[in-house]
């Protein structure tokens, strides 16, 4: 020790003791915790579910009707024509992408941050993510037109030695979102296998508790089952944390390849990220103000969890601002007339700026929701406001599915000479699958939260009395 | 997520200030005599090659003491619990902003020796870039940037020494913390947590007009938009690095007093990690995006800097910046190893100023070339100013923020 004073030593102040706020309640039982999350799987589904339900599903088959006709009349039936090729197929694929990325943000990173928070919303969160992922597959397929012929995207040894173009951003993307699709379900499968368990154990009939019984793969919640389950669960969320970044970068890249105006920025790739952390985590907040609300699950998913939910919305948005103020300084900036023109300028007399031009209300509808509307949740109070957050966070979702129109969809119809200026225009065909996507979302979420515990009940227990600084729960009392 | 609350009262010795080796503050001391006696040569005899090595170290050393206004930022914004043991060592690094503001004076000197646009008769096709590069707008902005970081620095600092002083004399410090909130489990911002939330947002706005300002410049016509978000990720590395380099090198002598624990140097280690791989994915897509568009006016950037020469520093700036901190510190073990930790630290803080050096200098050496006499006595010149201003720091305040109320729970790893 080489101290030019000698230490001082001087008993930590006891008033000075900062106690972490518990994330629970106090008085919450570990029996309790099971009961309250696991209790409405066993009840009958009551009527707001019945009506929830029947609305999904008859937008989902609204949807696959319309499917079925377009890949029977083919892709002319849509909007799609030139120079606009890609329509709202490919914006409802980047919707949907960037909404799954709250479920891996709050598994993977979140979890490596020590974030005990993210229990009570990760199971959810995660299974909206599948869904998300499994929305945004369609569209890709649907629109190569041609969709019996998908598997033409994977690369295979064949007799004509044909092989995909592994340099063109689309290729990536079928392995970048296979990929996620693939480490996302088996985390999600994963995390559930100790609540499968309990809901076998639960579960009266005999049917019910032979069905969970095989999702839980024989889980008998031993001391080695949890070692096992916590090693891979680490390792999953090392795998994962680099898909948040690697995904929607890539996704980003079918666009920031290209020499079009508005598409070829280099800030591309992050920005996406965080505008699809930005949207996933508004669909989040979207659905946990109703299931905490229907569920009666207000003493898991707390006020405070969603506030945090919203601080995240703040903090992504006000990333997205930064890379839209950084994309409209840089247009000024440039030397690059066309990509200056797409923002102030007059191209060749005809107006079409971004703030004014035809497209103007999209970008009008994206500049509210995601940047100047957040903001709100400066404000604590309206961070702590359900009904606030709920509006806010559907705006940021309809602000979010125009930024990508936006993105798509202008930037193609105003290229570089007048001659090839178009102007897209969705048809009920357009509107149509779209509405379908959000049905066969729903659709799957309303079976998820009927048939699967929609919180991590292990995970739950397992942070439960930890803030007040009794001892953990032990490996055994999880299981409870 | 074990539990160590059988531990979460420590007791805390003040380690009371640093006492480093008399022969460390004259060795800066004289780095900075000679260095700056170089410098003033260097602008005598050669002043396109000095003002270009100045914009480097100037620039190098900037980074790097911003890097602690923003890594004491983000714990407060964050209510981080895990940082506060080694707060006080990111609070040493924004002591030389005042310096830094000096420099920026001197920099505003150098403009025409820099940049196109400063000489006289250069012409942007446009009035309006014409304006905003005026030589005289561009030195007020620098000068507001750094004023409105070294002030930010000033308070965060302010904060925290206050706090050690209500604490010696045996007040409470609980005020200056987040508050429960009366109404539910949730916390109230602290004052701190809105200041630094301020500071984060214009921090993101300031240094990204600063790196188009300083930097992207050099070349007026050439542009990119993921431009600040890499020198952001740059100094977001090499701030991690830094940290921990101090770190290591204060607790083996014994000045942290035993409060800096394994777990944060794991945790220093493992942010070290993750964000030398934002780096290079920053690094990667940027570059991947001017490659696949190919347009001339774009790849020209990249082009002087990855052929004559200047290909071999790239790769180098790979290795030092991502390829090894990923490689080695990926085993779980190494991560207490001071040694090793030791090793990447230097690594990833040599290759932020070799980063800088590439970006800087192929636009007046289009072949390799390797650092004059003139750039290394700037280097020498802003390490010793930068050292003498941080050890200065350390040797009159406590080592480590003994004020905080939550350090104890830092000290015992509660956050586990």
């Amino acid at each position: 020790m080489s101290l030019e004073h000698p230490a001082t030593t001087i008993e930590r102040h006891p008033m000075a003791l900062v106690e972490e706020p518990p994330l629970y309640r106090a008085d919450l039982t570990l029996s309790q915790v099971t009961r309250d999350i696991v209790a409405p799987l066993d009840r009958r589904p009551n009527g707001w579910w019945w009506l929830a339900f029947l609305i999904s599903v008859t937008l989902l088959g609204v949807g696959a009707i319309t499917v079925v006709w377009q890949l029977r009349a083919g892709l002319g039936i849509l909007g799609l024509t030139w120079p606009t090729m890609w329509g709202t197929y490919i914006t409802n694929f980047v919707f949907w992408i960037g909404i799954g990325h709250a479920g891996t943000l709050i598994s993977a990173i979140l979890f490596l941050f020590r974030q005990r928070w993210r229990t009570a919303i990760n199971r959810a969160a995660e299974a909206m993510t599948i869904f998300a992922v499994i929305c945004a597959g369609l569209f890709p397929l649907l629109h190569i037109g041609r969709t019996l012929l998908a598997y033409w995207l994977i690369p295979y040894p064949n007799f004509r030695h044909l092989w995909v173009n592994f340099r063109s951003p689309l290729i990536w993307d079928v392995f970048a979102v296979s990929t996620y699709a693939t480490i996302s379900l088996l985390f999600w499968y994963q995390g559930m296998i100790p609540d499968l368990a309990t809901v076998r154990d639960h579960k009266q009939g005999r049917i019910a508790k032979k069905i969970y019984g095989i999702f839980a793969m024989n889980w008998r919640g031993t001391a080695r089952d949890w070692n096992h389950y916590e090693s891979a669960y680490g390792m999953l969320a090392a795998i994962a944390t680099p898909l948040v970044l690697s995904v929607h970068s890539n996704v980003s890249m079918d666009f920031a390849v290209a020499t079009a105006p508005g598409w070829h920025s280099t800030i591309f790739p992050p920005y996406f990220v965080a505008g699809a952390i930005f949207s996933g985590f508004a669909m989040v907040v979207t659905l946990m103000a109703i299931v905490r609300k229907v569920y009666n699950l207000e003493d898991y998913v707390t006020l405070d969890h969603m506030e945090l939910m919203c601080k995240i919305i703040l903090v992504t948005s006000l990333m997205v601002s930064y890379a839209y103020a950084t994309e409209m300084f840089s247009a000024w900036y440039s030397t690059d007339l066309y990509e200056r023109n797409r923002f102030y300028g007059v191209h060749f007399g005809l107006t079409h700026t971004f703030f004014t031009g035809p497209y103007a209300y999209a970008a009008w509808i994206m500049l509210a929701c995601n940047c100047f509307i957040p903001q709100l949740f400066w404000f604590r109070r309206l961070r702590r406001s359900l009904p606030m957050m709920f509006l806010i966070s559907l705006g940021v979702n309809l602000g979010m599915w125009f930024e990508r129109y936006t993105i798509v969809v202008s930037s193609q119809a105003r290229q570089f000479l007048p001659s090839s200026f178009g102007y897209f225009r969705p048809t009920r065909f357009d509107y149509a699958v779209l509405a379908g996507s959000f049905g066969l979302f729903f659709t799957l979420f309303l079976l998820f939260v009927r048939f699967v515990p929609v919180i991590a009940v292990a995970e739950v227990k397992a942070v439960l009395r930890q803030p007040v600084g009794e001892p953990a729960v032990t490996l055994e009392e999880r299981h409870a | 997520m074990s539990s160590l609350h059988e531990t979460a009262v420590v007791k805390i010795e003040d380690p009371g200030p640093a006492r480093f080796a008399p022969g460390l503050r004259r060795g800066f001391l004289l780095a900075a005599v000679a260095g700056l006696a170089l410098t003033a040569l260097g602008i005598w005899r050669s002043p396109q090659e000095a003002w270009n090595g100045y914009l480097v170290s100037y620039l190098y050393f900037l980074i790097l003491s911003l890097s602690g206004v923003f890594l004491v930022a983000l714990e407060y914004v964050t209510g981080a619990t895990w940082s506060v043991a080694f707060r006080r060592l990111a609070e040493a690094l924004t002591r030389y902003l005042p310096i830094a503001f000096l420099a920026t004076i001197v920099f505003v000197f150098g403009f025409r020796h820099l940049y196109p646009w400063a000489q006289p008769g250069y012409h942007f096709a446009r009035a309006a870039k014409q304006a905003w590069y005026n030589p005289g707008l561009v030195s007020a902005r620098a000068l507001i940037y750094v004023g409105l970081w070294m002030l930010f620095g000033w308070l965060f600092v302010r904060r925290s020494l206050r706090m050690d002083e209500a604490w010696r004399r045996g007040e409470s410090t609980a005020r200056w913390l987040p508050r429960r909130h009366p109404g539910g489990f949730g916390k109230l911002p602290s004052a701190a947590g809105r200041l630094s939330a301020g500071f984060i947002v214009l921090f993101a706005a300031t240094f990204t007009l600063a790196s188009f300002d300083w930097v992207m410049s050099l070349d007026p016509r050439w542009n990119t938009t993921m431009f600040g978000v890499y020198l952001f990720a740059g100094l977001f590395e090499a701030g991690w690095a830094l940290v921990l380099l101090m770190a290591v090198l204060m607790r083996r002598r014994g000045m942290l007093g035993g409060l800096l624990r394994d777990h944060q140097y794991v945790d220093l280690s493992r942010m070290l990690h993750a964000f030398s791989i934002f780096m290079v994915y920053i690094g990667f897509e940027q570059y991947l995006l001017i490659w696949y568009a190919n347009y001339p006016s774009e790849t020209i950037f990249y082009h002087q800097r990855i052929t004559n020469g200047w290909g071999w520093v790239f790769l180098f700036l790979m290795f030092a910046k991502w390829v090894f901190p990923f490689t080695v510190l990926l085993n779980q073990k190494v991560r207490k190893n001071e040694r090793v930790l030791l090793a990447m630290a230097w690594l990833v803080l040599i290759g932020e100023w070799v980063d800088l050096y590439w970006l800087v200098m192929p636009r007046i050496h289009a072949h390799f070339y390797f650092p004059s006499w003139i750039t290394l006595g700037e280097l020498l010149a802003f390490l010793g100013l930068f050292g003498l201003a941080v050890t200065g720091f350390l040797s009159r305040h406590s080592t480590v923020a003994v004020g905080d109320p939550r350090l104890s729970h830092s000290v015992a790893g509660d956050y586990l």
